[in-house]
């Protein structure tokens, strides 16, 4: 087996509500991803997905657990360090239109990753960048209101490959999209893994989603990842009583 | 109809009338079409699923037979709205003021929005039946906890007394159906009633609302751009695309042998209905803006299989009931 490309230990992480209870939103959670990997996070509202996402990102501080990167310590990084590893890991939102700067162009948000780790060329790397997300040449002279949602995901997408991670964290990347849409993005997000080779820890609450685009499927309850395994198993054969009803609730559409 | 054609059905029951019956409804702001020329019937007992990708004019639609719509700036430019005997579209307001609540319940998809925040769940239910039916204060809490009850929420004489603030996502959308539900409406008008809320919640709104139908013969009108909400309670559906019904049909044969190239690519493109991983029939470009829906048929620059009249003349919605599709070339 190759290495892990992230390895997640025992990572818990509490807040403070406004009024003065602890929610425990991860509860000693620990999971691996392979190169290449595109590991699905399932589970409803509340149940951590976000959080465990953003902590990973290191947008917030785990209270207690581990992240190793490409085998180094992620957690225990900072400085310079931090942000030579930062590099690996990029995320994606679900809402892109909020993600996005409004009063700057969309090759100045592309660009904005180059430039602040130093890159040169940014101006060719962004156009690059446009035509491997499937947006026109001159999309970059134009600002992200004069884009549809779709649109304005391929931004948020093509941002995040700028600085050629090897993991993506997607945050329901499609879930405030349309059917016809939804599937242009996920079809863009298989192209992009099958040329660039990347690994991807892809969060949503849409099972069928999730079936589609994983390699292998988590189920979170409460903080806590109740199954693991690969997605046809996770699917076909849930073994945690939760996941199992969870699987049961997803409306069943007629044969074909 | 010609006169050689006899109808093979004599098993079926004469249906009974249609509860509700849009005619040719357009609706529009300034020069703006929003709808055109939508019509279908809800027959009492029935689940008439309305599908379609945002902005089509669901929402719309439905505000229109509530008559909730902004009026102005949208405004009801033709068509009629038949519920019994009257015409909703040409009700003065103050006339439809009684109809909403008593004879035609609504859901929406924000609770949050349409529950007043600074009145009891109680309260919200007791109202209703006080000022339509004329239950007495006492009287009206006492079948508003019965009605909490009905739509299963846990400990009813309680939640009487809560905010809506004070229930999750799930406890608001039972209290909004109990309020929906209270004076026992023909007709029901859910617009996306499950889409804020997890699979698990949605499931069980879901078996309510059919419980609901089956048990009180409630006619409903469930609007929802979600595919498969249709296929687990409708047995009827329209399919709504960019302002328009473009197909209608029964929901088995949507799935199994849709006409309009629109729905056929709507159907193909769902993951479930994919190979796991695999590419997915994806439709290109996007659904376009009121106002930029072309002359002939608006799904045309999206099309799989256009022909030349598809471009230059809109299609009829053709066919012989239950299935209808506005297709030069349909897929079946
Ligand atoms: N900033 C915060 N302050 C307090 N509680 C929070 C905060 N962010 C999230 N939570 C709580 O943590 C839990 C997990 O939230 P989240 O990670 O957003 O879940 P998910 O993405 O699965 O919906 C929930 O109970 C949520 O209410
Ligand atoms: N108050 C309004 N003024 C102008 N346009 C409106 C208004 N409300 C809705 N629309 C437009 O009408 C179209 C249909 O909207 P809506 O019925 O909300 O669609 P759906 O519910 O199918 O997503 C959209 O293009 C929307 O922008
Ligand atoms: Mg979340
Ligand atoms: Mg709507």
């Amino acid at each position: 087996m190759t290495a892990p490309l992230l390895k997640v230990e025992d990572l818990s992480k509490s807040y403070v509500d406004p009024k003065g209870r602890r929610v425990e939103a991860l509860r000693g959670v620990s999971f691996e991803i392979a190169p290449g990997e595109v590991l699905g996070v399932v589970g409803e509202s509340g149940c951590g997905k976000t959080t465990l996402g953003r902590t990973i990102m290191r947008l917030m501080e785990p209270d207690t657990g581990r992240i190793w990167l490409c085998g180094e310590d992620f957690a225990a990084k900072s400085g310079a360090a931090l942000k030579a590893a930062r590099r690996e890991v990029q995320m994606v939102f679900q809402d892109p239109f909020g993600s996005l700067n409004p009063r700057h162009s969309v090759g100045a948000i592309i660009a904005e990753p180059l430039i602040v780790h130093g890159r040169l060329g940014a101006r060719e790397r962004v156009a690059e960048l446009l035509d491997l997300v499937g947006l026109p040449p001159d999309a970059g002279a134009r600002y992200p209101h004069e884009f549809s949602g779709g649109q304005r995901q391929r931004i948020a997408i093509a941002r995040a490959l700028a600085l050629s991670p090897k993991l993506i964290i997607a945050d329901e990347p499609v879930s405030a999209l349309d059917v016809s849409i939804q599937s242009q993005i996920l079809n863009l997000i298989a192209d992009l893994r099958e040329r660039l080779g990347l690994a991807m820890l892809f969060i949503s609450h849409d099972l069928s989603v999730i079936r589609h685009v994983s390699d292998r499927i988590a189920v979170m309850k409460d903080g806590l990842i109740v199954e693991i395994g690969p997605a046809a198993r996770v699917f076909e054969a849930p073994e945690h009583p939760y996941a199992r009803s969870l699987l049961a609730s997803m409306p069943r559409l007629p044969d074909a | 109809m010609s006169a050689g054609v006899a109808r093979p059905v004599p098993a079926q029951p004469v249906p009974a009338a249609p509860v509700l019956s849009v005619e040719n409804l357009s609706l529009a702001v300034g020069p703006l079409a929003l709808v055109e020329d939508v019509s279908f019937d809800i027959r009492p007992g029935e689940m008439l699923g309305l599908v379609g990708e945002s902005g089509c004019g669901k929402s719309v639609t439905a505000l229109s037979i509530l008559r909730l719509l902004p009026e102005p700036p949208i405004r009801i430019a033709s068509g009629r709205i038949l519920f019994g005997e009257r015409d909703l579209a040409a009700l003065p307001l103050d006339r439809m003021q009684p109809l909403r609540g008593r004879e035609i319940g609504m859901i929406f998809q924000e609770p949050m929005t349409s529950l007043n925040p600074v009145f009891t769940i109680g309260r919200q239910i007791a109202e209703p039946l006080r000022l339509h039916l004329g239950l007495g204060r006492s009287a009206a809490l006492v079948r508003a906890a019965e009605l909490l009850d009905l739509v299963g929420l846990p400990e009813p004489r309680a939640a009487l007394d809560r905010y809506p603030h004070q229930l999750s996502g799930g406890q608001r959308q039972r209290a909004m159906i109990a309020i929906a539900i209270a004076c026992e409406p023909k007709l029901l008008i859910a617009d996306e009633p499950t889409t804020a809320l997890d699979v698990t919640v949605q499931a069980q709104v879901l078996e309510l609302i059919s419980r609901l139908r089956r048990e009180m013969g409630l006619a409903c009108l469930l609007i929802t751009h979600d595919l498969g909400v249709v296929a687990q309670i409708c047995e009827r559906a329209l399919v709504m695309y960019a302002g328009r019904i473009v197909e209608e049909a029964p929901v088995l044969e949507l799935f199994r042998q849709p006409r309009h190239r629109y729905t056929r690519a709507l159907v193909d493109t769902i993951p479930a209905r994919n190979r796991p991983g695999a590419r997915l029939p994806a439709i290109p470009g996007q659904v376009p803006a009121p106002g930029a829906r072309g002359e002939g048929c608006p799904f045309e620059p999206r099309c799989a299989a256009p022909v030349s009249r598809c471009g230059p003349e809109r299609p009829p919605l053709a066919g012989p009931w239950p299935h209808r599709a506005a297709c030069w070339n349909p897929a079946a």
